[in-house]
């Protein structure tokens, strides 16, 4: 009964053809209006003098000279990859370990799945208050422990470096849970056969996780710190609340740079800065994707 | 059969009840002013401005028929989303309650509707009972009257008149520095006084020196505008602090204001280990919960000090001008000068918000009318008492009705002590007028950075403000110099200069 169906060659008039564009019109009109539309409407600004007088005629490549000649922009762009690069490390870090603590056979361990995930179910904007009472050593909870340790008058977030730290450490605090939930579920869909092999063999359970697990994880893990990269490379809402970007300018992100530069509705240069972030997100996660793949096609 | 008669005729009796009743409410609605209408304002979520222009809307829906629908927005938020509601055409808004310094960049525009008719035909209003400063200068722009003023804003110096009356710290004090503790009048005085209580348990409680607003991207652009008077400006008013009235040059690296931030960036060793992370926010928790012994505030800090759960200061609070200096800087002779007496040179800082009319909307005229029943007396001399508002008093019934204070829960100590400060400021011919140009907020921006770069200790406040007036030069090029510096004069009453 088996039948070989050719393939119709119709045109664009074709029943076939009209059905698939009929399916296909919908997602891509909202395409076009969420997503090319506006980065066309942003090019379009960013080569613009528009200010609150208007349009102000186009200026080109003025707006993206003035943003690189002023080292506001690679101060920014530097505490940001600090942000990336720090704290997507320990978010992994803590969300890989914590998934391996919840796939072993822990009492309440549905409970601390739940418990874990809390965090990330909140707007960023709470969690970021949250942590700036949390951080508040002098009156928050915390206060009687730093107080035993004398360490309630130290300037936590009036110090560029401190401060910084603070930033991730809330940031991880959010986003830990959604590396853990991937890792988790990655986790649970894992084999069970190499490490039967394993255990058999003698392998300690450093063996296992080094020389099965991990390596098996590789995909997801990359895929994963992937995901997180481009979220915190959007980072705002931890420094702008807890620091507003200081002390100083050290930890400004650069994307507070650019609502800070949209306060004042200079949308060409906002929207120039804009393009500056696209680009470095888009040449660091380059980066990052040839080098896991040059690793996983070459086995670590 | 009765029993139905009855009851078909009880219905019918109902029914025409009904049908009368709803009669005359129809009749009642049409016959307000401006039933079936809606008017949408928008301003600050604070919720000290947002607080009470939804309070006071149902009166005036009750009296009017208008349906007041209140948009509430961050302060970041406030200045953009309105100028992109003009800019677009979308016209969503009505009206707005902001900050008067960003006349520059709306009235230019054309988006503002000069209400001169409109206060002229609203004696309830009573516009001529606002203080001259807020009338004359915050509500005007270019010779028109663009706001209605609902706020007055001073930037006052606020201390602790129980530590200032205790005998024991009067002689310490005397001891130590060699002259009488009262409240100070010069910055070093100030900055003394700081020291001098900074570390010491009053009530159980280690007080800090001060606490002032430092953090980024909040309102330190304010604070050392306040602290940079008494140095920069001593002719008078229209001498004006942040450009040169003659070429449009920044005056923003000169001496005073170097000066002026350097002593701010030294007080924080007076103050608590984060205040360079300060807004005013913490500034008014510290400062009411009885944490320190001076602060630098708007007005806020009064109205918040009657909250018998959260202030530990009720009947403590003393309030006095912004200090000022004998020692000025001269910038045409580029050299410090001594005066015999001290230069007060308070600042009008923000300068009160204050509500606008949309020069598109359809609703004008309810627009303007809601703005003029909140000023009225009637309803502002509650609203400038409450701790929750964040408006101050700008109305001469404000300064001159204790009663209003008392009932709020102020002293009449408190109440003369406040009152008193904000009254010298109002009164000095040496007002310092703030930046109201097209590009404010980027001018303000610019110093924020330069600001924070010093407080943080990244740049000596030099360089930070050398930095500042760098960008504020190029700046003013791009936005045009001769346009920028005829409106700076413009805003200081001074005739514009020929071939400019």
């Amino acid at each position: 009964m088996s039948q070989h169906v050719k393939p119709k060659k119709g045109g664009f008039s074709s029943s076939e053809t009209r059905s698939k564009i009929f399916f296909l019109a919908p997602a891509l009109f909202l395409v076009f209006v969420l997503s090319i539309f506006p980065t066309i409407a942003s090019l379009f600004l960013a080569i613009s003098r528009y200010g609150p007088a208007g349009f102000g005629g186009f200026v080109w490549l003025g707006n993206f000279i003035d943003v690189l000649g002023n080292r506001h922009i690679w101060e920014t762009l530097g505490t940001t990859l600090i942000y990336v690069v720090c704290g997507v490390s320990l978010q992994y870090l803590l969300g890989f370990g914590l998934a391996l603590l919840l796939t072993q056979k822990l009492r309440f361990r549905r409970f601390f799945r739940v418990l874990f995930l809390i965090p990330m179910m909140i707007t960023p904007v709470a969690v970021a208050y949250i942590m700036r009472m949390v951080f508040d050593f002098r009156i928050g909870p915390l206060a009687p422990i730093m107080g035993i340790f004398g360490l309630q008058d130290v300037p936590w977030l009036g110090n560029g470096t401190l401060a910084k730290i603070l930033i991730i450490l809330g940031d991880t605090w959010q986003w830990t849970p959604f590396i853990l939930i991937v890792m988790l579920a990655g986790l649970e869909t894992l084999p069970h056969e190499p490490y039967e092999a394993a255990v058999v063999d003698g392998a300690t359970p450093w063996e296992l996780f080094w020389h099965i697990t991990f390596p098996m994880m590789l995909p997801v893990s990359s895929t994963v710190i992937l995901i997180r990269m481009v979220e915190a490379f959007k980072i705002v809402d931890m420094p702008i609340v807890l620091t507003g970007g200081g002390p100083g300018v050290a930890t400004e992100s650069t994307t507070l740079f650019a609502y800070s530069t949209w306060r004042s509705f200079n949308l060409g240069q906002v929207s120039a800065i804009g393009y500056i972030l696209l680009f470095t997100v888009t040449l660091v996660t380059t980066l990052y994707v040839n080098t896991v793949r040059r690793r996983i096609a070459g086995g670590m | 059969m009765n029993k139905r008669k009855l009851l078909v005729g009880s219905l019918m009796g109902v029914a025409l009840l009904a049908a009368v009743g709803l009669l005359a409410a129809a009749s009642g609605q049409s016959s307000l002013k401006y039933a079936g209408r809606t008017m949408t304002i928008v301003t600050f979520d604070g919720p000290q401005i947002g607080e009470p222009l939804k309070r006071h809307a149902p009166e005036f829906e009750k009296l009017t028929g208008a349906k007041i629908n209140v948009v509430l927005t961050t302060f970041s938020d406030l200045f953009p989303r309105i100028l992109t509601d003009f800019t677009s055409g979308t016209n969503t808004f009505d009206a707005g309650v902001f900050d008067p310094q960003w006349l520059g960049d709306y009235v230019s525009g054309g988006y503002l509707e000069p209400l001169d008719s409109y206060i002229a035909k609203t004696p309830s209003m009573k516009w001529n009972e606002i203080m001259p400063f807020f009338r004359e200068f915050s509500a005007t722009y270019a010779g028109k009257t663009y706001m209605v003023p609902l706020d007055g804003d001073f930037q006052m110096v606020y201390y602790r008149r129980d530590l200032w009356a205790n005998k024991q710290f009067k002689a310490d004090f005397a001891a130590k520095y060699g002259y009488a503790l009262v409240p100070p009048k010069t910055w070093g005085q100030y900055n003394d006084m700081a020291e001098f209580f900074n570390g010491k348990t009053v009530d159980g409680v280690k007080m800090y020196g001060a606490v002032e607003a430092q953090k980024r991207n909040a309102q330190s652009f304010w604070l050392l505008g306040s602290r940079a008077g008494g140095y920069m400006q001593y002719k008078g008013t229209t001498q004006g602090m942040f450009f040169n009235s003659d070429t449009m040059k920044p005056l923003i690296n000169a001496a005073g204001f170097v000066r002026a931030l350097t002593e701010w960036k030294n007080i924080q060793k007076f103050g608590p280990p984060n205040m360079i992370n300060f807004d005013t926010g913490d500034v008014r928790s510290a400062f009411v919960g009885g944490q320190a012994a001076l602060a630098i505030d708007w007005g806020d800090i009064g109205s918040l000090s009657t909250d018998k759960k959260t202030s530990a200061i009720q009947g403590k609070l003393g309030a006095v001008i912004l200090p000022g200096s004998k020692e000025i800087w001269d910038r045409s002779a580029n050299k410090w000068i001594t005066k015999n007496a001290v230069n007060y040179a308070p600042y009008a800082a923000f300068g009160g918000w204050s509500g606008a009319v949309n020069s598109k909307s359809k609703n004008k005229d309810i627009a303007f009318d809601y703005l003029a029943f909140l000023t009225q007396p009637e309803n502002s001399d509650e609203d400038v008492t409450l701790g929750i508002t964040g408006f101050n008093p700008y109305r001469q019934s404000h300064f001159n009705n204790d009663s209003i204070w008392i009932k709020s829960g102020m002293t009449k100590e408190d109440a003369s002590n406040y009152l008193g400060a904000i009254k010298s400021s109002l009164k000095s011919k040496n007002l310092v007028l703030d930046i109201r140009l097209p590009g404010t907020d980027r001018y303000q921006k610019l110093l924020d950075e330069g600001i924070a770069r010093a407080l943080s200790g990244e740049e000596t406040p030099q360089v930070a403000l050398d930095g500042v007036s760098a960008a504020w030069d190029k700046l003013t090029d791009e936005l045009g110099r001769k346009k920028q510096l005829t409106i700076y004069r413009a805003s200081l009453k001074l005739k514009s200069l020929e071939g400019n």
